[in-house]
């Protein structure tokens, strides 16, 4: 095509994949800290 | 954002709470700095973005050699490529001016396209220095079946 | 404490699912399936990307303000609006930036430039920075309603801009032609699959904006929540629970 389309559409799925993907960690590790968080009151 | 690293910092007592409280302003005085900048650019460039060729004509007196953005369509069969750009005229109503450009035009630069061309009156003709080609918002498929049609197909 | 119901985990799920793959439909439509333009050629593919991004920063920031005004009204105050009024407004700006960033790489070959100061520009310019400093303000310490309030107040003003971005093509001369889908007339000023691979991306723009917003709000939540329980990861290496002072 001519770089710039490729650019693009580049640009918006790398950008929206990185911010996607952390979400999805931080997502994962709150979660994780939240199950220890339960469990340690178990625990106690 | 506010929390990306708050979750470790959060409880932290006052040592953090100081540093954490500059770092902060320090970056929204930066948002500040750059808001301003940007409202002083478009305070001076897009209350008044072009005149139209007829706008331009009817105040030449009083721009004299001023820079300022003009707008209309570029004139079929005006154009002429010279070693340094590219001379056409451009129209709008009834108006006319014939513009010398210094500088490669944009790819799309076509007759009967319009155009916003940022210079300045010099004796009869308009010295130009940038092109920018305005786009309507109208999108149709380029002659949908002529490859087709011709016993071709579209690479 | 709130573990996390299946059912709405599962949509959440489901919508970002849905959203990857309209995405995906959106690009291969746009890049391979429709036809160039009449005078942009191969550039008219642009639009099936730009144009929908830019409607999931106005659609984000009106969350934000309705979120706001809930959360200002003292009746319906819930933290819920806080972080909701955050999420959007964070994801706001990563589709603002996206504007003005295929808007730039769309500008350089149509228009001949990478950017100009015209209205529609500068206003979307502005439309950014503002939020910026909406989500900066919301970094500075401060007790939690004084900073809800006061964040809200600032996305109330920012607000103000959105209208502006929107109506600037018809207050004043611009480069920037006014909108093909959402002008006055509703007429959607774009041919055949053009125009339907166009209505997708907005569909397929807008469910990633609200999958994204919703999991930007569930994760603040947790992290209240981890933080209220005093027990960031950290300081619960270091130091008893007991001493730890909210």
């Amino acid at each position: 095509m001519s770089g710039y389309v490729e650019a693009g559409y580049a640009v918006v799925t790398a950008t929206l994949s990185i911010y996607a993907v952390g979400l999805l960690r931080r997502q994962r590790s709150v979660e994780a800290r939240l199950r220890d968080l339960g469990a340690a009151r178990e625990h106690r | 954002m506010n929390f990306r690293e708050g979750e470790r910092k959060a409880a932290a007592p006052a040592l953090n709470s100081r540093s954490k409280m500059t770092r902060s302003l320090l970056v929204l005085g930066l948002i500040l700095l750059a808001l301003a900048y940007v409202l002083f650019k478009g305070a001076t460039n897009s209350l008044q973005y072009f005149l139209t060729v007829q706008q331009a004509n009817a105040s030449r007196a009083k721009l004299g050699d001023t820079t300022f953005r003009m707008e209309g369509v570029v004139v079929p069969g005006s154009i002429v490529a010279t070693p340094v750009g590219v001379d056409f005229t451009i129209r709008y109503s009834s108006s006319l001016d014939r513009v010398i450009d210094y500088g490669t035009p944009p790819q799309l630069f076509q007759p009967s396209i319009p155009v916003v061309i940022q210079g300045h009156f010099q004796g009869n003709a308009f010295l130009s220095d940038l092109i920018m080609v305005k786009h309507s918002s109208n999108y149709v498929a380029e002659h949908p079946n002529r490859i087709k049609d011709a016993g071709g197909t579209a690479s | 404490m709130s573990v996390p119901r299946l059912s709405s985990r599962r949509l959440r799920s489901a919508l970002g699912v849905s959203a990857l793959l309209l995405v995906g439909l959106t690009f291969w439509l746009g890049l391979f399936v429709t036809p160039p333009a009449e005078v942009m050629g191969n550039l008219v593919r642009l639009l099936y990307v730009h144009p929908p991004v830019a409607w999931v920063a106005y659609l984000a920031y009106g969350v934000t303000t309705a979120a706001s005004l809930l959360y200002l009204w003292k009746r319906t105050r819930r933290r819920a609006f806080d972080l909701i009024a955050a999420a959007s407004a964070e994801v706001g700006v990563i589709f603002t930036g996206l504007t003005l960033a295929t808007g730039s790489i769309w500008g350089r070959p149509t228009w001949g430039v990478w950017w100009t100061w015209d209205a529609l520009l500068t206003a979307t310019a502005v439309l950014f920075l503002l939020y910026l400093g909406y989500l900066a303000l919301r970094m500075v310490p401060m007790p939690e309603e004084r900073r809800g309030v006061r964040s809200a107040v600032a996305a109330l003003i920012a607000f103000v801009d959105v209208p502006i971005v929107h109506e600037s093509v018809y207050w004043w001369n611009t480069l920037h032609q006014k909108p093909s889908v959402l002008n006055p007339s509703l007429n959607v000023e774009v041919h055949g699959i053009m125009a339907w691979t166009l209505l997708l991306g907005f569909v397929a723009f807008t469910l990633g904006y609200a999958w994204m917003t919703w999991t930007r709000y569930e994760i603040s939540k947790r992290r209240l929540l981890l933080e209220e329980a005093g027990l960031a990861a950290s300081i619960d290496d270091r130091m008893p629970a007991a001493e730890v002072v909210r």
